[in-house]
């Protein structure tokens, strides 16, 4: 243990080991001293006899007091201190031999304000909105170039990753639209039963699946298996330089990257939107023929009767617009990647969160003007 | 040989680079000429591989300009960068390869993209940008597959394809062995050499700079600017300047 003795408000520490000191010993010397600390002491000397500068333990507790000894306004002064080397080091780390202590705290604690942190967060959106804006007008350049340039465009990744997103989730899109079907289906025969109105249980469910929870729930889907896996490759590339090195070579990476993967989400989103309808509207009727009075013929009957057309196209065309979103969202958040593990995994979440969040608002806007549009163009709905 | 009637390609203008509120490099002027290999030196964190970024305009500096071939990568719009891209090539520092195509394919790709070769056409200059690199018969290998050595090598193929006349390397050999970050070397001479290509390498592997570089600037983290500009092999014996000759000759660098 290292000698240490009180001589009128001055705490002397000496034999401090030549050979060094281990972590433990470090802890234990530094409580040690800790505990003779009090007011009345106004200065430590520290006798550095023997201790040169490659006695890097010794200066680690000596650098640990330093830190004490600022916070309570006590002078660290040294004696013995031959070694050259080990005082400049000393005050590289903000030690002055005469006792005054520069030192920074290594982790420094800001007090921010709340205006400050909402000033940075409306900075922050409007930054995102004007990097959205910016990508959306790159990938617009690039529908351009294309529409003069086909042969320029890459018809196998769209096959690709059509393939990828589209036929490899035909099952999960079956199988999650069959379920809401029959949920939608046995929560309203519950309600319409009440008033012996179990016949409409066909039309509600044929009605809310082609016109919003089926595009809806593909659009969920495809948000988890397209959207976030566009993010997440484009994030990877963007972290090992690929996106760096592809602009250098002059090459747009809204024109090889993301006009693939729009185009092939473009074509197989109305595709996936109709077969989760079918697959939804018969899950309606696995629940709602057997629990009501309603026979198979009347029910498929009423579905046919109360889908319009129009309908349909509602449908299809929420499917392309989610699909667009979905794509661009996806994209613009890989390439956002910040250039760290970290970054991609970020981009991802974000892509998600975002994705689902716009094609909420989407359908908001889409589901509350399509029947105007309709109306301006004299069709019933 | 006359080295300084050499016409400029690239010149750097009071360059000042960093972030918002932290100056990375202050005005910093240097050029490069023709045929020259370049090197761009210095500790680590003095900024070399961000001035790198900024000559193949992938950032935007500060102030300043930066011309190559008497065009400024800095001012010109978005059409004139894309011309501008095409001639010259990159060397990433891991390659940089795209990882879900073959070597074969990234090689060809900014081919397919510029220019309207067919197919066999371009499969005959890939293979021989590829064996030019000692990379003969790994055209349908995966990024994934091969070493990091060869990794660089194709990517320097495909740096090469659409034969520009500068080169830039960020750190070429840094993860390599010494014996393929001298086989790497002798590749860039052999290059210099039959192409003509203008070079200009960021790195810190002293061996290397010895054996390729015409002229080195030294860049220094405190003065944020050049310390020493000239021959390598010059500066190790001549040089005013402690930091840059204790450097040069890998003694005493803690300083």
């Amino acid at each position: 243990m290292i000698n240490s003795n009180i001589e009128d408000s001055q705490l002397i520490i000496s034999g401090l080991p030549k050979t060094g000191l281990n972590l433990k010993e470090i802890q234990s010397n530094f409580d040690h001293i800790n505990t003779k600390i009090s007011n009345q002491i106004k200065s430590i000397l520290i006798d550095l006899t023997d201790i040169t500068h490659q006695n890097y333990t010794v200066l680690s507790f000596i650098i640990s007091l330093g830190e004490n000894c600022r916070e309570h306004d006590i002078k660290l002064n040294f004696k013995n201190l031959s070694d050259e080397k080990l005082n400049s080091m000393l005050l590289e780390v903000g030690i002055d031999s005469s006792g005054k202590i520069t030192s920074e705290k290594i982790k420094k604690e800001k007090r921010v304000s709340v205006f400050e942190t909402a000033g940075e967060c409306i900075y922050k959106i409007c930054g995102d909105f004007r990097n959205f804006a910016g990508f959306v007008g790159d990938v617009i350049y690039a529908i351009r170039y294309f529409i003069t340039h086909p042969r320029r465009l890459n018809y196998q990744d769209i096959l690709f990753y059509m393939d990828k997103n589209g036929t490899d989730g035909i099952p999960i899109v079956c199988l999650i639209c069959f379920l809401v079907g029959l949920i939608i289906a046995y929560q309203s025969i519950a309600q319409l039963a009440v008033f012996g109105l179990e016949v409409y249980v066909a039309d509600l469910v044929a009605l809310t699946l082609v016109r919003e929870l089926g595009p809806l729930m593909v659009a969920v889907i495809c948000i988890g298996r397209a959207g976030s896996a566009y993010a997440a490759e484009i994030g990877t590339m963007k972290v090992s330089e690929e996106i760096d090195a592809m602009t250098t070579m002059g090459i747009k990476p809204a024109r090889v990257l993301v006009i693939p993967k729009m185009l092939a989400l473009i074509i197989i989103m109305p595709m996936l939107t109709m077969i989760g309808d079918v697959a939804g509207v018969l899950g309606g009727l696995a629940v709602g023929v057997p629990l009501t009075n309603v026979s198979f013929i009347e029910y498929t009957n009423r579905t046919l009767s109360v889908l319009s057309p129009a309908c349909f196209v509602e449908s299809l065309s929420k499917g392309v617009v989610f699909a667009i979103i979905i794509a661009v969202v996806g994209c613009l958040r890989g390439i956002e990647t910040e250039n760290n593990a970290k970054g991609v995994g970020k981009s991802t979440t974000s892509a998600v969160v975002t994705s689902i969040l716009l094609v909420i608002v989407a359908d908001f806007v889409f589901t509350f003007s399509y029947p105007q549009i309709l109306g301006l163009m004299g069709i019933s709905y | 040989m006359q080295k300084d009637d050499k016409e400029i390609v690239i010149e750097v203008k009071d360059l000042t680079i960093g972030y918002k509120d932290f100056i990375v490099l202050d005005k910093l002027n240097f050029s490069v000429k023709k045929g020259e290999i370049f090197v761009i030196l210095g500790g680590s964190g003095c900024g070399k591989s961000t001035t790198l970024k900024h000559m193949i305009g992938l950032f935007e500096p500060l102030k300043g300009d930066i011309l190559i071939n008497d065009k400024s990568i800095v001012n010109s719009s978005e059409k004139e960068k894309d011309e501008m891209f095409l001639d010259f090539g990159v060397l990433y520092q891991s390659g940089a390869l795209f990882s879900s195509m073959t070597l074969a394919e990234n090689v060809a790709m900014p081919l397919k993209e510029f220019t309207d070769l067919s197919q066999k056409t371009i499969d005959g200059i890939t293979k021989m940008k590829l064996s030019l690199v000692g990379l003969a018969g790994f055209e349908n290998f995966s990024p994934s597959e091969i070493s990091g050595g060869m990794k660089k090598r194709a990517g320097l193929a495909r740096a090469m394809a659409l034969d520009p006349q500068i080169l830039f390397f960020d750190e070429p050999s840094a993860g390599l062995d010494p014996i393929s970050s001298a086989e790497l070397d002798r590749l860039l001479l052999e290059l210099r050499d039959s192409l003509g290509c203008t070079m200009v390498i960021v790195t810190h592997e002293l061996d290397s700079i010895f054996t390729v570089a015409d002229r080195v600037i030294i860049l220094d983290k405190k003065i944020k600017g050049i310390i020493e500009e000239g021959d390598p092999r010059l500066l190790k014996r001549n040089s005013k300047n402690k930091w840059v000759k204790e450097f040069l000759n890998r003694s005493n660098l803690r300083g």
